[in-house]
């Protein structure tokens, strides 16, 4: 048991990488991305109590590890996952709700818990001066694609996003 | 094969300690002020000795509630710093409850095996992850100060390094409030 538990945190907090972390810092935020491939995905969340063909829909999409933190000195942050987006040639790719994974992985009630936490959630308020968050994100591109991440969020009504470019979902 | 696959990872593991920087957010040493102060949720679970603890009958002490998990990178991260606060404050009358959030016993005690210095609070098992839910708390880790009264008076989201002086000084300051 206790090299599962080690075995899931080097995946966590490593990111089984492709060694290829990107991170971009804009108006007081920073966003940082780092490729999770799809082994070490199906390893995760087999421990978690999933099943390969659970799992498999969602290892099968590029599959990140990433950290969103407000470094802001007196203003929180608000954002809202579903307005983050990928872009490859044009064509948005958006992020793909924890409610359809929980449809397409028709994972039980004790594996959805960790599912879902492990995501970078949904909806966040992050306070200033340090708040923040690391999950896993899925972008549903093949691997092997290249694309661009937008990531939004909005200070007291004020928009503001942040773009990586040449994201690579490595194979 | 889990041990092939185990050995792999670590090699994998070793090979990428320099992405390891990269992708790993810094302890954050500030706690935020919550305005207005409000009751705290609900909080009765079973701790590792099978004891039910209830936040109600800690009135008239500053607790710290931490939710976390054992796979969940910065709560690891941040633990050690938990125990040297605890071990700093605990005579001080402050107690802390790290509430594990959908694991079981098996899992959670085999980590608390692992961590040294040895963890001396209170570790409770939100196994629904309903607990966590009441109090608010999104993403994991995430910790809230609770005052004498029993009212929530700061919060965090995300790793914190709990040791530090700006937060030790905010929460003995609480300990001296009637």
């Amino acid at each position: 048991m206790n090299k599962i538990v080690l075995f899931i945190f080097c995946i966590l907090t490593i990111g089984f990488s492709n060694g290829f972390a990107k991170e971009k810092s804009k108006d007081g935020v920073t966003f940082s991305i780092n490729q999770i491939n799809s082994p070490a995905v199906n390893a995760f969340f087999l421990a978690r109590g999933f099943s390969m063909e659970q799992i498999k829909p969602y290892s099968d999409t590029c599959v990140y590890t990433t950290i969103l933190r407000n470094d802001n000195k007196e203003d929180n942050i608000h954002y809202l996952r579903k307005n983050w987006f990928a872009k490859k040639n044009t064509i948005s790719y958006s992020v793909k709700t924890n409610d359809y994974w929980l449809k397409a992985t028709k994972a039980n009630p004790s594996s959805w818990i960790a599912f879902r936490l492990s995501q970078m959630p949904e909806e966040q308020i992050y306070e200033a001066k340090g708040d923040w968050n690391q999950g896993m994100l899925s972008i549903d591109l093949l691997l092997g694609n290249t694309f661009d991440i937008t990531i939004v969020w909005d200070t007291n009504g004020k928009p503001h996003e942040l773009t990586i470019e040449g994201i690579n979902c490595a194979k | 094969m889990l041990n092939n696959l185990y050995k792999s990872v670590i090699i994998i593991s070793l090979l990428s300690i320099s992405n390891l920087q990269a992708s790993q957010s810094g302890l954050t040493k500030h706690l935020t002020e919550v305005s207005p102060q409000a009751i705290a949720p609900k909080l009765k679970l079973e701790d590792t000795d099978e004891e039910l603890i209830d936040i109600k009958s800690l009135k008239g002490k500053v607790v710290l509630v931490n939710f976390w998990a054992t796979w969940c990178p910065p709560c690891r991260r941040e633990i050690n710093s938990l125990e040297r606060l605890y071990s700093t404050l605990k005579n001080k009358g402050v107690v802390v409850l790290a509430v594990n959030v959908g694991e079981d016993d098996a899992t959670v005690l085999s980590f608390m095996n692992d961590v040294e210095p040895e963890l001396t609070f209170s570790v409770l098992f939100d196994k629904d992850s309903k607990t966590m839910e009441k109090w608010g708390a999104i993403g994991l880790p995430s910790t809230f100060i609770v005052n004498k009264k029993g009212k929530i008076v700061y919060k965090a989201i995300g790793g914190r390094d709990f040791d530090n002086k700006n937060i030790l000084d905010k929460i003995v300051f609480l300990t001296k409030e009637k």
